[in-house]
């Protein structure tokens, strides 16, 4: 393996050369984590919300509705509203078991923002099974609040103390199980008291579970002949409306990685290519005393991924804290009470194949010149 | 190693036509003699020696290295032929400037896939050879050009080949480090019997050659004992 060692010492002992590549390949890896963790943060919230829920249908309003995330991250409809007492309709269909009015209010406290959850307590855990009270108990009257876990720590409550939310005085009556960024930074009150604050007599959505959940496109075709003017989604129609907003926010933002990406990668091909020139004395005296190509060709790879490793290692870890940062410039502008930015295991494994196609890249261009360069011709290179 | 070339040619394609280089060469050289190829500045000595070093291939014609034509050889056997049996020495050393001395010469070995240790041990005797076992630390650019050069002649010595090629090997020396240097060739020759093609264009240089060859016009035209 003397191409290895080579490398090896051609990394340690040209110190200067390596630590420019070292540096473009840095902020190419930290620039792609930290811009994807506000994407997997996202996606972990929204996916947090939709496995937290059961629910086989909804009833949004208007015959054409578009979803969106508000900039809670919440999916859903908040600004057009159906009569509560559409719900007693629904509920009177045969094959409905349940069918409750749900609405959403963002409000400011402390200055953050937070998601109140319209929703009767006594149906919440049919459609969020998994959610527990662990301290206090469930919103029953107009003022009680149940609160999540991060919320309750972030804001310093506990159960009994009192909140003021949009004017109105709430009383925390129970705190949910630490779970996901939705669940733990959600607050849950009635209907009523959210109608109220709203002033509205009207609900966002109806969210209905079926006896039978097979018959949820048969049960959502006799409710769209029943009220014509409103669309029924099933829950996976619901969810894939929601993770494509995702998809495209991620993809956003994958694309402007992608582009932070490409400048890097260009920099630290630059960096090698340049330095594939200044080395060609170097290159045609290892073929002159016979050295293969392919002996060649493996060092300048080994090379460029030694430093590619090494500074995608670096920077994973710059990544890491730029996506702190980035999480706490985002929160703080937009007043968010839930983190924003998400280092995942799948994040570092694509950081460290970034680093690879990096490494890879940045050697093939130099590999070629020098494997097509006439021996006699690198020798007397200027 | 035994060299013959016969009939060589070779042109270039240039903006102006072809150049010719060599044109109808012919030579022999036995084994273990010692020859130089004087000649003016860019009248094809380097050429020549290249195309003996299975570096250059000519337009026509043969050149045989013992019994193999080098021009029939593809570019992988060209490079088994670099690698084991011939040194070369250049007018610029063309050291490797990330390797300290030691690792220059053992470089050869370790392209040859010997082990470590008999390298190690060979390296340090030719360093001692050409006088810088107690360098073989160093990095090369701490030595001067008398030394760089020695150090390139113990690596054209380490994969222990029949042939050595040396272009221009005092060109950048003063005289003193120059006639060292060619002491060193003259012994390496006579010592261990390899072929041996010096290319200068200084007669004093030739002079430590047994047979002189003047080329000029693309053709070797006299021979001079």
């Amino acid at each position: 393996m003397v191409f290895l060692q080579l490398a090896q010492k051609n990394v340690t002992r040209k110190r200067e050369r390596s630590l420019l590549t070292l540096i473009g390949v840095l902020l190419a890896v930290g620039t792609f984590i930290t811009l994807l963790s506000i994407g997997e943060g996202l996606s972990n919230r929204v996916t947090g919300e939709f496995s937290a829920r059961k629910v086989d249908l909804y009833v949004l309003p208007g015959p054409e509705i578009s979803m969106s995330l508000s900039g809670l991250g919440t999916a859903g409809v908040f600004s057009e509203l159906m009569p509560v007492d559409w719900g007693k309709q629904i509920n009177s269909i045969n094959g409905v078991r349940i069918c409750q009015g749900v609405s959403r209010l963002n409000v400011n406290l402390q200055r953050l923002s937070i998601t109140m959850w319209g929703i009767d307590s006594h149906n919440l855990n049919d459609f969020f099974p998994k959610f527990k009270v662990v301290q206090g108990k469930l919103h029953e009257k107009g003022q009680d609040m149940v609160i999540g876990d991060g919320l309750a720590k972030g804001l310093g409550v506990s159960v009994n103390d009192n909140v003021i939310l949009a004017g109105r005085t709430f009383k925390v009556t129970g705190i949910g199980e630490a779970r996901n960024t939705f669940q733990d930074y959600s607050v849950f009150i009635p209907l009523d008291s959210i109608m109220e604050m709203q002033r509205s007599k009207g609900v966002q959505e109806f969210w209905i579970n079926l006896d039978n959940p097979l018959r949820a496109r048969e049960i959502a075709a006799h409710i769209k002949k029943m009220l014509p003017e409103i669309t029924v989604k099933t829950g996976d129609e619901y969810s894939r409306s929601a993770n494509e907003f995702v998809a495209y926010a991620w993809l956003m933002q994958f694309a402007i990685a992608i582009i932070g990406v490409l400048i890097a990668m260009t920099a630290s091909m630059n960096t090698m290519l340049m330095s594939t020139y200044e080395r060609m004395r170097e290159f045609g005296t290892l073929r002159a005393i016979g050295a293969p190509r392919t002996t060649v060709f493996m060092m300048i790879l080994a090379e460029s991924l030694m430093l590619a490793l090494f500074g995608g290692g670096l920077g994973i870890v710059m990544g890491i804290m730029g996506a702190k940062m980035m999480d706490d410039a985002v929160r703080t502008l937009f007043q968010l009470s839930f983190p924003v930015a998400r280092i995942t295991p799948q994040l570092i494994f694509y950081g460290i194949i970034l680093s690879l196609i990096i490494g890879v890249v940045g050697a093939i261009v130099p590999g070629i010149v020098v494997a097509r360069k006439n021996i006699i011709k690198a020798l007397r290179w200027e | 190693m035994r060299i013959r070339m016969s009939g060589v040619h070779k042109f270039y394609e240039s903006e102006g036509g072809t150049q010719k280089v060599l044109q109808n060469l012919n030579l022999e050289v036995e084994k273990g003699d010692f020859i130089a190829i004087m000649g003016p500045s860019g009248c094809g000595k380097s050429t020549l020696l290249f195309m003996i070093g299975c570096l250059d291939l000519p337009s026509f014609g043969t050149v045989l290295l013992e019994d193999t034509d080098v021009a029939q050889q593809d570019e992988s056997m060209r490079e088994k032929i670099r690698l084991r049996h011939i040194g070369f020495i250049f007018q610029n050393f063309y050291l490797l400037p990330n390797l300290n001395v030691l690792e220059n010469v053992l470089l050869p070995m370790q392209l040859l896939g010997l082990p470590k240790k008999k390298s190690e041990g060979r390296a340090l005797s030719l360093l001692r050879l050409v006088g810088l076992d107690k360098k073989a630390h160093e990095p090369t650019n701490s030595l001067s050009g008398g030394q760089q050069q020695r150090v390139a002649i113990a690596r054209a010595l380490a994969n222990m080949p029949g042939l050595i090629l040396a272009d221009e090997p005092t060109g950048n020396l003063d005289n003193k480090s120059g006639k060292e240097v060619m002491e060193v060739i003259r012994s390496i020759n006579e010592n261990q019997g390899l072929t041996t093609i010096v290319v200068t264009h200084d007669p004093k240089i030739a002079s430590y050659a047994r047979h002189i060859y003047y080329l000029s016009d693309g053709k070797l035209r006299s021979t001079v004992l």
